[in-house]
């Protein structure tokens, strides 16, 4: 029975002995002689042996572990064809271990049979003509250490080693696989090697190359070097004022370790006599200017400087003389002006005709000096001592002492540039505010009668204008001291500075003077003065036809 | 610049300052004798005819005031040539404005010396001692 004409229905592309037991057949009970001729290439080891064709198979099995195959089994059928074997599988049905379990439970006696069937996917040689090198090999290798195993009697070891054998196969196919990836990148790799020695050389360019060299040595920039020289003549002049201010602080900050206190006599031995006295005369006016801003610290409250005497004075001239170093007011008036002396010229000069020209000028120069002393000490009656302005008066402001043309009137308190009331007083009372002038009579103006404003017409007629009567502080700037405020102090100021510079009130008008103005602006900035009011608001010829206060007359 | 002006703004600080018209006179005398000593200072750059010119006009004393005024403005003539005039006045205001700032930086101190301002008191401890203030105090 072949695959091809099975008759039976059966899908099996072989007659199991299976079937034939299930079809009531059984080998022994056959009674024919010749068991039942199948056509399939191969015959069952049971109709092999039930034909008598080969002896029993034997089975040696020498691993204990396995237990022996009880009964053998032979075809029954014969068959001079040629098999195959590899085209088909063998099984055993059933098992060993079933056959014999229900030969033990006396369920059935019937012996396991083979089964043989076709593999579906079996190739040949024939089938596949493409085989690879690799693929022969391994059926050479399987030829030749698989003849004449069948599989049957596979040991432990058997197995083992076909596994082995299997992971052989595996372990080739996988490093086939890999060498196959290998050529792949070294096929890569030379492509990529035959690119990289076929890319053009980098020509570079020389006078590139050396304009970036770090280490290429750089001619100036012209503009570089001007910047460089202007850097250094800075760091020079900063040099130089340090040196400045360092010595300006040695000589004038008493904290310095190396100061130099000011004032001290610095007469120099190579002076000659005359040129040595001009300067202690020097000495001598800067100690009796400190002397008289000691009494003004000291003497706030109006006691002069000789009234203080002794310990009185002690602390001011101390301070006088630190703020005057602080300050440095002694360089500016001696120091910075470098008093050349012609007895040191003279001294230095090394042509006999030249020293003597130098000793015949110096000789005139003391005369004049000489004489000067003398003009100067009639005029003051006391040589270089106080002379009471009557050297300023007549020398300096053609006989008119700049004190002598003070204001007159009561409650006259001048003030300062910033408008600040002068706080002086005391004094024996001499100051210039209660002094009568010259004249011995008070100048009136005309602005201010009884208290009152007096301009007929102005809005301002008959405004207050007492002045400040009370003591609070701020003085004349304070509006709460005067009866009629801002107005009033407004007013009353504008009057005093009228008199002070002995201008009537209808010359100021016919001078073309705003006198309104003038009174409404120092309302509201009583620190102004009377040039400023003049300048702002006309009328300043008043004070150049004031001959009566000589060259220079009060103006506030 | 006025210096009349300007002397007289600065004559009315130092009255606020606290000088009175006795400290002021004094003041202005000094400004004055000072004024004078650097004309013949600067005389002394002058050339032999200026001298010379000098030597013959004062070689006479001076009788009154008025002798003694024409002496000394030829020798600020002298020194200064036409404008000495304002010259004059030019240096009196220096010496004044001088005398302002001085005043101020000693009332200065002295307010923050009571204060007990450790700068201020450093200050003037470091004047303690210096023989130049018995000098002064010995003109007292």
């Amino acid at each position: 029975m072949t695959p091809e004409n099975n008759n039976n229905g059966g899908d099996a592309p072989i007659r199991s002995s299976i079937e034939i037991a299930m079809s009531g057949q059984r080998p022994m009970d056959n009674t024919s002689t010749q068991p039942e001729s199948t056509n399939t290439p191969i015959q069952s080891a049971l109709e092999k042996a039930m034909s008598g064709e080969r002896p029993p198979i034997t089975h040696e099995i020498n691993d204990p572990s396995i237990a022996p195959i009880q009964g053998s089994y032979e075809s029954q059928g014969l068959s001079s064809n040629p098999v195959d074997l590899n085209k088909y599988t063998e099984n055993l049905k059933p098992d060993i271990s079933a056959v014999t379990q229900n030969w033990e439970n006396g369920f059935s006696n019937t012996p396991s049979v083979v089964v043989a069937a076709e593999r579906n996917n079996v190739k040949t040689e024939k089938n596949s003509p493409e085989k690879t090198i690799h693929e022969k090999e391994m059926e050479t290798y399987e030829k030749e250490h698989n003849d004449g195993f069948n599989g049957k009697h596979l040991s432990q070891e058997g197995v083992k080693a076909l596994g082995v054998q299997d992971m052989i196969v595996d372990l080739a196919k996988e490093n086939k696989k890999l060498m196959e990836r290998l050529d792949k990148m070294q096929a890569t790799l030379d492509k990529l090697a035959s690119k990289s020695t076929s890319t053009t050389p980098y020509d570079q360019d020389p006078a590139l190359a050396e304009a970036l060299d770090p280490n290429k040595v750089r001619p100036l920039n012209p503009l570089e070097d001007v910047k460089n020289k202007t850097i250094e003549e800075q760091n020079k002049k900063a040099q130089q004022f340090v040196d400045q201010v360092n010595e300006e602080d040695r000589l004038h900050n008493p904290l310095n370790p190396n100061y130099a206190p000011s004032g001290i006599e610095t007469t120099s031995a190579d002076s000659s006599e005359a040129e040595g006295q001009a300067e202690k005369n020097r000495i001598e006016r800067d100690r009796k200017k400190k002397l008289l801003i000691a009494g003004v610290i000291g003497g706030g409250v109006g006691l002069t400087a000789a009234a203080l005497g002794g310990a009185a004075i002690a602390l001011p001239v101390t301070i006088t003389l630190g703020a005057a170093g602080a300050i440095g007011t002694v360089v500016k008036m001696v120091g910075e002006r470098q008093t050349y002396s012609l007895y040191q010229m003279e001294k230095k000069a090394t042509d006999s005709a030249e020293k003597a020209k130098l000793k015949e000028k110096r000789e005139k120069w003391e005369k004049v000096l000489k004489w000067t002393d003398r003009a100067i000490a009639f005029i003051g009656g006391a040589g270089f001592g106080y002379m009471a302005g009557s050297l300023v008066s007549k020398a300096f402001f053609g006989g008119h002492g700049l004190l002598n043309s003070g204001p007159t009137g009561s409650g006259y308190h001048p003030t300062n540039l910033n408008g600040e009331p002068n706080p002086r007083g005391g004094e024996g009372g001499t100051s210039i505010g209660h002094q009568p002038i010259e004249s011995g009579q008070p100048f009136d103006s005309g602005l201010v009668k009884d208290g009152r404003v007096v301009l007929p017409g102005d809005p301002s007629n008959g405004n207050l204008a007492t002045g400040p009567i009370g003591n609070l502080p701020g003085g004349e700037l304070n509006p709460n001291n005067a009866l009629g405020g801002q107005s009033d102090l407004g007013w009353w100021k504008l009057n005093q500075y009228l008199n002070a510079n002995h201008i009537k009130v209808s010359d100021l008008q016919a001078a073309g003077g705003d006198i309104h103005r003038m009174g409404y602006a120092l309302q509201v900035d009583p620190t102004q003065t009377l040039p400023d009011l003049l300048n702002k608001f006309g009328g300043s010829s008043v004070l150049g036809q004031n001959a009566g206060l000589g060259s220079t007359g009060i103006i506030r | 610049m006025d210096y009349n002006v300007e002397i007289e703004n600065v004559k009315q600080e130092l009255m606020s300052l606290g000088f009175t018209d006795d400290k002021l006179n004094q003041l202005l005398d000094l400004a004055a004798q000072e004024a004078i000593a650097t004309a013949m200072d600067d005389l002394k750059e002058a050339d032999d005819q200026t001298l010379d010119e000098l030597e013959q006009n004062i070689q006479t004393e001076p009788t009154n005031d008025e002798d003694a005024v024409k002496q000394l403005n030829m020798v600020f003539q002298k020194a200064y040539g036409d404008n000495y005039e304002n010259k004059k006045l030019e240096l009196m205001y220096q010496y004044l404005k001088q005398t302002v700032e001085e005043t101020r930086a000693a009332k200065d101190l002295y307010t923050r010396y009571q204060a007990g301002d450790p700068t201020a008191v450093a200050t003037v401890k470091a004047q303690e001692g210096n023989p130049e203030a018995q000098k002064i105090m010995d003109m007292a």
